[in-house]
C-alpha cells in the first residue's frame, strides 16, 4: 500500500508541475501586466493613497501619476488594467477599498456601458484571479459566469479554457513580460515610451453619436457613487480622448448632474491639455508617455485646485519619491 | 451527465469515495441511488421509464420462477411461463417502440397509405428519446429470458435488481451486460483493491483519450464535410468517410472503455465491448469484435431462437439478415439504419456463399489463409465494406447517403490530398497532425490487444520513476490536446441516441 501511495503522490506532483507550466504558457495574451499591477497594488502600505485612478487601458496608459506627484505632491496611484469594462472597474474599486482610503477616485469611462454578464472566461476575467476572494468578488464572478459550473472550473483551472491555445505557443509564451516591480516603480501607470508615436485623427466631439446608458450600467454606477458617498470619497468620472467616436458623453454628463458628481470629458479639454495628435498617442486608443504626462498635469491641477490634499513631497522617503529616483534605471523607461 | 462533463468528474470521485467508506450491506443502495441520480441528470421524468422496465422485468422473473414451483402440469407451466415472458416483453418493447419507433412507423404508414390514395393523419407526440432506452431495455430483457430459460435464478431483492438494470457506468450506452456476469458481482463482499482501482483509472484515461482527443477532434472534420457535401465533395468525403470509421470507433469504444474503467474502480468487471475491430480480416470477424455485448445479445436472444444455423443454409442466411436488419433498427428509427444493418448482413451472407470459390483460388494460387498478406488484403477489403456501410449510418437520410456515395464515386479532386486543402475542412494543420498521431497510437494499442499484450500491465510493471513520468504526461496530453472545456459543448457520445 505504501508503494502505491508513494506512486500516487509522485504522479500528482509531476502532473501538478506540468499543469502549472502549461497554464503559464497558454495564458491569454496581455494579462501578465495586469497580474503584475494587481500584485504591485497589493504591496502598497495600507491607507497610503489619496488619489486613485481606475479604468481600462485608456486610463491605465493615459495618466502618468508620477507627474502628479512631481508637480503637486499628490499621493496618487493608477490601478487600471487592460480591457476593463465597468464590472471589472467596479471590482478593482472595491478591491482597492479593502486596503486604501482614497479621498478622490477617478473612474475612467471608455467601456462604461459594458458589463460582464453570462460569459465564458476571457483575458479580462482571467487576470482578476490575482485578486483574492472577498464578498464583492463572488458577486463579480456570479454576474460573469451565472450558474455555469464549467466556467467556475475554468476560472480556478484555466487549462480548461485556454488549453486549445497550444497551437499558438511560441518563444514569447515562455517569457514573463512584466514584473510586479515595474508597476511598483511607476505607481501602477502603464508606461508606453514617448518615441512610440502614431498620428491619429480625433473628430469633433460635438458630432459624435450619443447613446443612453443601460439600466444595468446605471445601477452599477449608482452602487459605486453610493459607496463613495458613504466613504466620503469624491468620485470623478473621466474620459481620455482617443481616435474614435465616444458615445456616452451626454449620458454621463446628465448622470453626473443627477448624482452631483464631476464628469470630465477630456475630449472637450483637448486643447487646454495641449494634446497633439502627431506626438502624444502610440496607437488609436492609447497615450504614449508624453500624452499621459500632459493628462496627468491637467488632472493634477484639477485636483490641486479643487481638493485640499496633503503634499507628500514634504515627507522624506515617501513611496513616490523613491520611484522617481528609480524610473530612469527601470527597463520601462529605457 | 456525460462522462466527459465536469459534473461527472465531480460525481464519480464522490460516489467512489463513499462507496468504499460505506458498510457492505448498504453499498449497493448507494450505487442504486447514484445510478438513478446519474440518469435523472438528463431527465427526471424518464427515470420512471427505467423504473417501469425494472419493475416489469423484476415481477416477470419472480412470476416465472413461481410458476415453475407450482403444482401445475408441465405443459400448463410452460404456457404460463411463456405468457408472462411475452407480456413482459410486450410491455418493455412497447415502451421502446413508442418512444423510439412510433413516429417512424406512423410516417411509413402514412406515406404507404398516401400512395394508395388513403388519407391517414398520424397522431404526433412531442417525444424526446430517453437516453439509453435501447441499452437498459435489452439488458432487462436479457435477464428475463435467462430466468425463463432457467439459466439463472430470479433476483428477489428489487433494489438489487434495480441496480443491475441501472448500474450507472454502463446504463446509457453499454456494454449491455448479462445477468450471469453482473448480478453476482454487484453484491459480493468487496474491499478496496488499490491495484484494481489503478487499473480502472488507467482504463478510464484511455477511454478519455479515445473520446476527447480523437473522436471529438475527428468529428470536427467529418461534421464539416458531411454538413455541406456539395462544397466538400469528392475526396474530401472519401477522407471524411474513412475518418468517420475511426471517429465512431473511438467514440463508442471510448465510452465503453470509460464505463469498464469506472466499474473496475468500483471493483466490478464489465465485459469487453471492442477487440481491435478494424484489424478484422472479414466482416464476420469484424462483428465478432465490434460492440461485442450487442452482437452476442442478438446471437443469444434472437439468432439462436430463430434457429441459428441448425435449420439449413437458407434459414441460416435468412436468420443472419433478420438479425442485422433488427440490429440496424435497434440503432435508429430510420431507413438508413436498416440499410446499414442489411448491408452488413448481406456482406456476411455473400462472404459465406463465396467461401468455396475463395478456397479454390487460395488453393490454386497457393495462398496461406493465415499469412500476413492474405489477412492484410482481407483487412483492407473488410474496412472498405464496413466503411461503405458507415455512410448510411452517418448520413441523416438515405437520400443524403446516396448523394455522398455519388460524390465519392465521381471524385475528381485527388490533388486535395496533397496540396494542404484538407487543412481547411475544420481541422487546421496542427490539429490534423495531432489527429494522425492519435490514430497511430490507437493502431499500436490495437495491435498490442491482438497480440495479447496488456499495455496497462506493462506500465504497472515499470519502475517508480517511469510511472511517475509517463502517467502524468499521458494525463497532461489528454488535457492539452483534448476537445473539452467551456469553449466546446461537451460532445455527446454517438451511441447515446440509441
Amino acid at each position: 500500500m505504501k508503494k502505491y501511495i508513494l506512486e500516487i503522490i509522485g504522479i500528482i506532483c509531476v502532473l501538478s508541475l506540468l499543469i502549472k507550466g502549461s497554464v503559464y504558457i497558454v495564458r491569454p495574451d496581455n494579462t501578465d501586466q495586469c497580474v503584475a499591477t494587481i500584485e504591485a497594488f497589493h504591496n502598497l502600505p495600507e491607507n497610503s493613497i489619496d488619489v486613485l485612478f481606475l479604468g481600462s487601458s485608456h486610463g491605465w496608459r493615459g495618466v502618468n501619476v508620477l507627474e502628479m506627484y512631481e508637480q503637486y505632491g499628490q499621493a496618487v496611484y493608477n490601478y487600471g488594467g487592460n480591457w476593463q469594462r465597468l464590472s471589472t472597474e467596479s471590482l478593482f474599486f472595491y478591491d482597492a477599498l479593502r486596503t486604501q482610503k482614497p479621498k478622490v477616485v477617478f473612474l475612467e469611462t471608455y467601456r462604461v456601458n459594458e458589463l460582464i454578464i453570462d460569459q465564458d472566461l476571457d483575458g479580462e476575467i482571467y487576470y482578476t484571479r490575482a485578486i483574492s476572494h472577498f464578498p464583492y468578488k463572488w458577486n463579480y464572478l456570479k454576474q460573469a459566469f451565472g450558474k455555469e459550473l464549467d466556467r467556475y472550473v475554468a476560472y480556478y483551472f484555466p487549462l480548461a479554457q485556454f488549453h486549445s491555445a497550444w497551437k499558438d505557443i511560441n518563444a514569447n509564451s515562455f517569457i514573463k513580460w512584466y514584473t510586479t516591480e515595474e508597476f511598483e516603480n511607476t505607481m501602477g501607470y502603464y508606461y508606453l515610451p514617448q518615441d512610440r508615436v502614431q498620428t491619429i485623427e480625433i473628430g469633433d466631439y460635438e458630432t459624435f453619436d450619443q447613446y443612453e446608458l443601460s439600466d444595468e450600467a446605471v445601477a452599477m454606477l449608482d452602487d459605486i457613487v453610493d459607496t463613495c458617498e458613504k466613504e466620503n470619497i469624491e468620485l470623478i468620472l473621466y474620459t481620455v480622448p482617443f481616435g474614435e467616436n465616444y458615445n456616452y458623453s451626454d449620458a454621463l454628463t446628465e448622470y453626473a448632474k443627477e448624482r452631483d458628481i464631476v464628469y470630465l470629458d477630456l475630449f472637450k479639454y483637448k486643447n487646454e491639455i495641449g494634446l497633439i495628435n502627431e506626438e502624444d498617442y502610440c496607437d488609436l486608443g492609447h497615450m504614449n508617455y508624453a500624452g499621459a504626462t500632459k493628462i496627468a498635469d491637467f488632472l493634477g491641477k484639477y485636483v490641486d485646485d479643487n481638493y485640499d490634499l496633503e503634499d507628500m513631497r514634504l515627507y522624506d522617503n515617501n513611496i513616490w519619491q523613491g520611484k522617481i529616483g528609480k524610473k530612469t534605471g527601470n527597463k520601462f523607461f529605457e | 451527465m456525460l462522462f466527459n462533463s465536469t459534473q461527472f468528474l465531480i460525481f464519480f470521485p464522490i460516489v467512489l469515495l463513499i462507496y468504499y467508506l460505506l458498510p457492505k450491506k448498504v453499498k449497493y443502495i448507494w450505487l442504486l441511488l447514484s445510478s438513478y441520480f446519474f440518469y435523472m441528470c438528463w431527465n427526471v421524468k424518464y427515470s420512471l421509464l427505467l423504473l417501469t422496465s425494472t419493475v416489469v422485468t423484476y415481477l416477470g422473473g419472480i412470476l416465472i420462477e413461481k410458476i415453475k414451483n407450482t403444482s401445475l402440469s408441465d405443459k400448463k407451466q410452460a404456457i404460463s411461463k411463456k405468457a408472462v415472458l411475452i407480456v413482459s416483453l410486450l410491455i418493455n418493447l412497447g415502451i421502446l417502440f413508442f418512444f423510439k419507433y412510433f413516429g417512424f412507423f406512423t410516417n411509413i404508414l402514412s406515406v404507404s397509405l398516401g400512395k394508395l390514395k388513403i388519407n391517414f393523419n398520424a397522431p404526433t407526440f412531442d417525444i424526446i428519446l430517453p437516453v439509453g432506452i435501447s441499452f437498459y431495455t435489452f439488458q432487462a430483457l436479457g435477464y428475463l429470458i435467462d430466468v425463463y430459460r432457467e439459466d439463472i435464478k430470479s433476483e428477489k431483492n428489487i433494489l438489487k435488481y434495480a441496480l443491475f438494470v441501472s448500474f450507472f457506468p454502463q446504463l446509457v450506452a453499454g456494454p449491455i451486460e448479462r445477468s450471469k456476469n453482473l448480478l453476482s458481482q454487484l453484491f459480493v463482499e468487496r474491499k478496496f483493491d488499490i491495484e484494481k482501482c489503478i487499473d480502472g483509472f488507467l482504463i478510464m484515461l484511455w477511454g478519455y483519450f479515445l473520446k476527447i482527443v480523437l473522436a471529438d477532434r475527428i468529428a470536427i472534420f467529418v461534421d464539416t464535410a458531411y454538413s455541406d457535401y456539395e462544397n466538400w465533395s469528392g475526396y474530401y468525403l472519401v477522407v471524411a468517410t474513412i475518418l468517420f470509421a475511426v471517429q465512431i470507433y473511438c467514440d463508442f469504444a471510448g465510452y465503453s472503455t470509460i464505463a469498464i474503467g469506472s466499474a473496475k474502480m468500483l471493483g466490478i468487471d464489465l465485459m469487453e465491448n471492442f477487440r481491435a475491430p478494424y484489424f478484422s480480416s472479414s466482416v464476420a470477424e469484424f462483428w465478432r469484435n465490434w460492440h461485442i455485448s450487442l452482437t452476442s445479445w442478438f446471437k443469444d436472444y434472437l439468432y439462436i431462437p430463430l434457429g441459428g444455423s441448425r435449420k439449413g443454409a437458407f434459414r441460416k442466411y435468412f436468420n443472419k439478415i433478420v438479425v442485422f436488419l433488427v440490429s440496424g433498427l435497434w440503432h435508429g428509427a430510420a431507413i438508413s439504419y436498416i440499410i446499414w444493418g442489411g448491408l452488413n448482413g448481406l456482406y456476411q451472407v455473400i462472404g459465406e456463399l463465396m467461401e468455396p470459390a475463395r478456397a479454390k483460388v487460395r488453393k490454386l494460387a497457393k495462398i496461406n489463409k493465415e499469412s500476413f498478406g492474405y489477412k492484410f488484403v482481407g483487412g483492407i477489403f473488410t474496412f472498405i465494406l464496413v466503411d461503405f456501410s458507415w455512410i448510411f449510418f452517418r448520413a441523416p437520410s438515405t437520400k443524403f447517403a446516396i448523394e455522398v456515395i455519388k460524390s465519392i464515386f465521381t471524385a475528381s479532386n485527388p490533388w486535395i490530398l496533397f496540396d494542404q486543402s484538407l487543412y481547411h475542412c475544420g481541422l487546421d494543420r496542427k490539429n490534423f497532425t495531432v489527429m494522425l498521431v492519435g490514430i497511430i497510437i490507437l493502431a499500436i494499442a490495437d495491435v498490442c490487444k491482438i497480440k495479447g499484450i496488456s499495455v496497462i500491465e506493462k506500465i504497472r510493471k515499470q519502475d517508480y520513476w517511469f510511472k511517475c513520468i509517463i502517467i502524468p504526461i499521458f494525463i497532461w496530453a489528454i488535457l492539452m490536446f483534448g476537445i473539452w472545456g467551456p469553449n466546446y459543448e461537451a460532445a455527446n457520445f454517438i451511441y447515446f441516441q440509441f
